[in-house]
């Protein structure tokens, strides 16, 4: 008697388990035809929301864990010598990319080339005529000169350095590689001193 | 080029870290003092500290404040620590036209909660003070598996009572390898709900979250599914959400996304920084590293932790040679600190340990 009752109960549960797709054990793989019902439905619910503006077309600042407010519109640059702030209009490149060009010299082991920060800090340079990112080029051939101060510099400028203290016969832009004889003069202007014909 | 200095190198945004106290137990929980390790909790700041905390911030250049934790509904005082700071004055410093034109109003507010504590009154304060409220929502059917406590449809209610009352909202989720079979689910309801905008966070070990680095921490090709879902939802709902974390660029086509907002770099000391709940300031949430009191953040200007974070001198040697080293900051450098020892290691994405 007692057999038989506990066996019609092991039968209606495994009915109950085939019949419902209940699980003891979350299986995710299952459910797939009610979640497409149920993302259906939510889609159709999601395309009558209202809608709101989307403003993220400009390059995002930076992320942050909690990035509910937006970044101010503005370059910032911190001066590594004091530390203060000095504020540039929004998409200010030399600013915004200082970090990066302080990489790219660093990378240039056969010249002595130094980034001239100093204008750019309204704390260092209060009186500044203008607020110009400069290189100081010193060619390891020139010990006795003075070094070349070439200010309002760009990164093609420091990657024409790097390419040319490296050897390298080509200059690599976005648009493809082009001979660096092309850009001799822009070199020279940068050493401060005529070099040799690159081949 | 027209420049101005700044009120003070203090970044715009300051998160303010209300309490140490959490109501949850979220297994992805980055708070340094959940880890195993040497973070000391000091005494909490009082009502006037955090006030005198909020106005030395507000003038020297901070407009926005956001209020965390812990859980910062559990700081007793915080209703009139948020009445203080709507009463305060920030001055914003920004871009019209070609110039920089300066600005002063109240500060931004935002409060980050889980959301289990939220109420009527809550929800009031909030309401009259022009608070943006951020709620947590790690999951649907994972949620309390997630956070040990709470409840997934009282958050939902709560998005839709802050709707009713024109309050501005984000649902925050912070994604796992656990949740990410849901996340379509777990967005749509939470913006059908009456939520604004989303916060996706990946999940990234620190706190709490290192006992459940291997469960919890998600591949490069999930973190792809994890953008690609959020996208899809957005543009179906005609919204817009952003990423919190910096990803690396290697490991993902930015292009791909108009409606999610993701980046590539970091905001550390730049963009945002920490107060604590005993007032030690940190360059980021995520960070153990307690640099100085509020009271003496002048001497951050010459500390090398923040320094490193305001130079960005942190890039990992692997990515030293990468092509998009302008664009990317190698993921977020506070967790690879945390999980691999060094605030130069690389992303945890990129490191797989046993």
């Amino acid at each position: 008697m007692w057999i038989n009752s506990i066996f019609v109960i092991i039968v209606f549960i495994v009915a109950l388990i085939g019949f419902t797709g209940y699980s003891l054990a979350k299986d995710n793989t299952n459910n797939s035809a009610l979640d497409q019902l149920s993302r259906a439905a939510l889609v159709n619910k999601l395309e009558q929301l209202p809608e709101t503006p989307i403003d993220i077309n400009e390059p995002p600042v930076g992320a942050m864990c909690y990035d509910t407010a937006a970044p101010l519109e503005r370059s910032q640059y911190i001066c590594p010598v004091c530390g203060e702030m000095t504020l540039y209009p929004a998409y200010s490149t030399d600013i915004d990319k200082i970090s990066y060009y302080r990489t790219l010299v660093k990378k240039i082991k056969h010249v002595d080339v130094k980034l001239d920060e100093s204008q750019l800090c309204e704390k260092c340079s209060p009186n500044s005529e203008s607020r110009k990112l400069c290189l100081i080029v010193k060619p390891k051939s020139h010990k006795n000169l003075a070094g070349k101060i070439t200010c309002g510099i760009t990164e093609e400028d420091i990657n024409l350095i790097y390419e040319y203290s490296e050897g390298m016969k080509e200059h690599t832009t976005w648009y493809g590689k082009f001979s660096l004889n092309n850009y001799k003069n822009r070199l020279e202007e940068l050493f401060g001193a005529q070099i040799d014909e690159i081949k | 080029m027209y420049s101005k200095l700044a009120p003070s190198f203090l970044p715009a945004t300051c998160v303010l870290e209300m309490t140490y106290k959490c109501n949850h137990k979220c297994l992805f929980c980055s708070c340094p003092w959940e880890a195993d390790n040497k973070f000391k909790k000091r005494k909490e700041l009082t009502l006037q500290e955090w006030k005198d905390c909020i106005k030395l911030m507000t003038d020297n250049g901070v407009c926005s404040l956001a209020f965390t934790g812990g859980e910062a509904l559990l700081n007793k005082d915080l209703t009139k620590i948020i009445e203080f700071a709507a009463s305060c004055t920030s001055e914003y410093i920004e871009t019209k036209g070609d110039i920089l034109v300066a600005e002063k109003k109240p500060p931004g507010l935002y409060l980050i909660s889980n959301g289990s504590l939220v109420d009527n009154k809550v929800l009031s304060l909030c309401k009259n003070n022009n608070v943006h409220l951020s709620m947590s929502l790690p999951g649907r059917s994972t949620y309390k598996a997630h956070t040990q406590s709470g409840s997934y449809k009282k958050i939902i209610e709560n998005f839709t009572k802050a709707k009713n009352m024109d309050i501005k909202t984000t649902v925050n989720i912070t994604v796992t390898k656990k949740n990410l079979f849901e996340l379509y689910e777990t967005i749509s309801e939470a913006l059908l709900a009456g939520a604004d905008t989303l916060l996706l966070n990946r999940f990234l070990p620190g706190g709490r979250g290192l006992k459940y680095a291997k469960e919890l921490l998600l591949s490069k090709e999930e973190i792809n599914e994890m953008l690609d879902i959020a996208e899809e939802v957005l543009k179906t709902a005609k919204r817009s959400g952003s990423v919190g974390t910096e990803l690396p660029k290697c490991i993902i086509d930015t292009s791909k996304y108009s409606h999610l907002k993701v980046s590539t770099k970091c905001s550390a000391a730049i963009n945002f920084f920490v107060i604590g709940p005993s007032g030690f300031i940190r360059t980021c949430n995520h960070s153990p590293v307690e640099l100085c009191h509020f009271t003496q953040f002048e001497s951050l200007k010459s500390d090398p932790y923040w320094k490193k974070f305001t130079q960005k001198n942190y890039m990992p040697e692997a990515c030293q040679d990468c092509g998009s080293l302008s664009e990317c900051d190698g993921g977020c450098r506070e967790a690879a600190h945390v999980f691999c020892g060094e605030v130069e290691s690389q992303d945890p994405i990129f490191v797989q340990k046993k």
